[in-house]
This record gives structure tokens, C-alpha cells and sequence, in this order.
């Protein structure tokens, strides 16, 4: 009797972990879920949105429709961690030149001051190219409202160093517009777990139908 | 007997002693102690100018291999101590380089010396009297450093 029971247990573990067999080269879909009246599942997808970038070009959510993105929050004169942030996702932006699916996106917190010119300015100084990576402006309260969406902090605070409050995560979405994953932009180990992660998005966005 | 109990009991004493100078002469001699100025740099300086002194791209002067850090030196610590303005007339209270007031002479001598001798940069180190000195005189040191 014991020794079915233990038999009948391990089985189970051993169902459970071939039934999450397929999903470990998945990455999951994060963000609150919710069901529609037909019974499909909805998930949390990140709203339109209407920013300008270092060219002054309108960026909405169609330059990244289809496409895998890396979204963060910084400014150009944060003390903190915002460079370490910038030399990591300037290795996304070399690592991803050549590949059209992938598309960086960075939100100011301090869209007052970092206007499009200085945007400009910010990204010159890191050779970045405009169709890569582009660095938002745009109305302060879509910019925090969008930070929320991302379900990531942002805010003024004078007691931060420079003024202001941000995390330090790079977002991942796919190309609905879904959050895939969370990863410490200032540490380049997570990097690499992102940099593995664009590569598994990429490979089942093109061996879907 | 007694000598060799006595003898024992001293060895029995010793040897926590004797442990934790090998231990000392170890990280002497892998050169693996930290040092003050390393400290300091890590807390101050490394979020923007990078572990290594590599800096960003044009937007942070790295400090490795630099010609700046190897032609200057005690002086370097009225800019570290004060920071370096933005240059814009409307946003005062920006800035290019962030102010340290906080740091001591000794701990801009430690750095500064750090700089100097770290990364390429085969520099002499400076003293903390030197770098009073220097801060006693900013205002002439930040024509000198322009």
C-alpha cells in the first residue's frame, strides 16, 4: 500500500515535469490575465502610445508592431545607474544591429529636460543608430503612466540622486506588445540571460505560422 | 614532562597567532587588499566612468589610458570635490560631472593616487598635504585644469 502510494507520487512529479517539458524553451507571458466572455485568455499588453524619439520622429506602438523589444526608463543626467544601463543596452543595440525583429526603446523620466535635442545629443555621443534604439520624449504623465503599463517605478523625487526615482530593469516584450521577462540592466550577467532570451522570442516568432 | 606540557600550551596559544600573520602575508603577497582609493572609486566614481576607468562611448571620458589623468594631478581634486557644471543657462542644477563634497583630502589623495596608478595611467601618487594645498587654491586650479 505504502510503496504504490510513493510509486503513485513519483509518477505524478514525473507528469508534472513532462507536462512543463515544452514550456522550459518558452518564456512565460507576465502581467495580470484576464478571461473574455468567449473564454479566450487576455493578457496584459501594453497600450498605444505617441512619443518622439532622438530624430524627432513620432514612435508609436506601430514601429514596434510584430517585432521583439527591450523598453527601460532612464535620463541623460542621472548619477546613478543610468550609464551602467546605457552601456548594457548599447551591447543589445551592437549585439542586434543586423536583426530588423529586434527594437530598443528608452523612455526619459525627465522628458523636461531631456528634450529631443538633448536626446540627440545623448545618443551621437554613444553612436547610436535612430532605427535601433530610440530614446523617447514626450508628455510627462503618458511617459509615467506607460512606466506603470511597463509595471515598472518611476517617479520625481528630490531626495534621488538627480531628482529622480527609476528601476533599472529592462523590459521584454514580444510582438504583441506582451511582457516576456525582467532583467537588472546594470548587471551584464542578466544581459546575457537577455541577450538568450531575444535569440529564443526570435527563433519561435519565426517558426510560427 | 613540565617543560614539554609548558611548551605544549604555548604552541596551543601561538598558533591563532601565527594563522592570521600567514593569512596577512598571503593577501600582501597576492596583492589581493583592496586598496582606499579602489574603495572610493567603486562607491563614487565606477556607476559612470565604469569598472575599469572604460567611461561611455563619447559621453563618459574614460579614465584609463589617459592622458588627462597622467598630465594632472592633486589638483584633479578641486573638480572631483566641486563636479562639473552642465552648460546650460536655464537647468542650474544639473550637472556634467556630480559634485563630492563629502570626500576628504585624504580620500582625494587615496583616489587620485588610485587613478594614477591604476588602468595604464603610470603616474606618481600624491599626498593628502598636497591635495590640501591644492584646495586651498581651486579657483586658479580650475583655469590650469580647462
Amino acid at each position: 500500500m505504502k510503496a504504490a502510494k510513493i510509486i503513485g507520487r513519483c509518477l505524478l512529479i514525473l507528469a508534472m515535469f513532462w507536462s512543463c517539458e515544452n514550456r522550459t524553451t518558452d518564456l512565460p507571458v507576465l502581467g495580470v490575465k484576464k478571461v473574455s466572455d468567449t473564454g479566450d485568455t487576455l493578457y496584459h499588453t501594453i497600450p498605444s502610445f505617441r512619443l518622439l524619439d532622438q530624430d524627432s520622429s513620432l514612435i508609436t506602438e506601430e514601429v514596434v508592431a510584430g517585432k521583439i523589444y527591450v523598453s527601460d526608463f532612464f535620463f541623460t543626467y542621472c548619477p546613478s545607474i543610468c550609464p551602467k544601463m546605457s552601456q548594457q543596452m548599447l551591447r543589445l543595440h551592437d549585439h542586434f544591429l543586423e536583426e530588423e525583429q529586434v527594437v530598443l526603446l528608452s523612455h526619459t523620466v525627465d522628458p523636461d529636460y531631456d528634450t529631443v535635442a538633448v536626446l540627440k545629443e545623448y545618443a551621437d555621443a554613444l553612436g547610436v543608430n535612430s532605427s535601433k534604439w530610440h530614446l523617447l520624449t514626450g508628455d510627462r504623465d503618458h511617459i509615467y503612466e506607460l512606466a506603470a503599463e511597463y509595471m515598472v517605478s518611476a517617479a520625481e523625487d528630490p531626495e534621488a540622486p538627480g531628482g529622480f526615482i527609476h528601476s533599472g530593469a529592462f523590459i521584454l516584450l514580444d510582438g504583441q506588445r506582451r511582457v516576456r521577462g525582467y532583467y537588472d540592466g546594470t548587471k551584464p550577467e542578466k544581459v546575457d540571460n537577455l541577450l538568450n532570451d531575444i535569440d529564443l522570442l526570435l527563433q519561435s516568432q519565426k517558426s510560427a505560422p | 614532562m613540565t617543560t614539554q606540557g609548558g611548551r605544549n600550551k604555548v604552541l596551543l596559544y601561538l598558533w591563532p597567532i601565527l594563522l592570521i600573520a600567514g593569512l596577512l602575508l598571503l593577501r600582501f603577497l597576492t596583492g589581493q587588499e583592496t586598496s582606499a582609493g579602489a574603495k572610493i572609486y567603486a562607491r563614487h566614481c565606477a556607476n559612470c566612468h565604469m569598472e575599469e576607468g572604460e567611461g561611455l562611448g563619447k559621453l563618459i571620458p574614460p579614465l584609463a589610458n589617459s592622458l588627462y589623468i597622467q598630465s594632472h594631478g592633486e589638483e584633479m581634486a578641486c573638480m572631483i570635490r566641486e563636479g562639473i557644471p552642465v552648460l546650460s543657462t536655464t537647468r542650474r542644477d544639473r550637472q556634467l560631472m556630480p559634485a563630492k563634497p563629502e570626500l576628504s583630502a585624504v580620500e582625494l589623495a587615496s583616489l587620485i593616487s588610485y587613478l594614477k596608478q591604476n588602468w595604464g595611467n603610470n603616474g606618481q601618487a600624491v599626498t593628502a598635504r598636497q591635495v590640501e594645498s591644492a584646495l586651498l587654491d581651486c579657483e586658479s586650479n580650475h583655469r590650469q585644469n580647462r
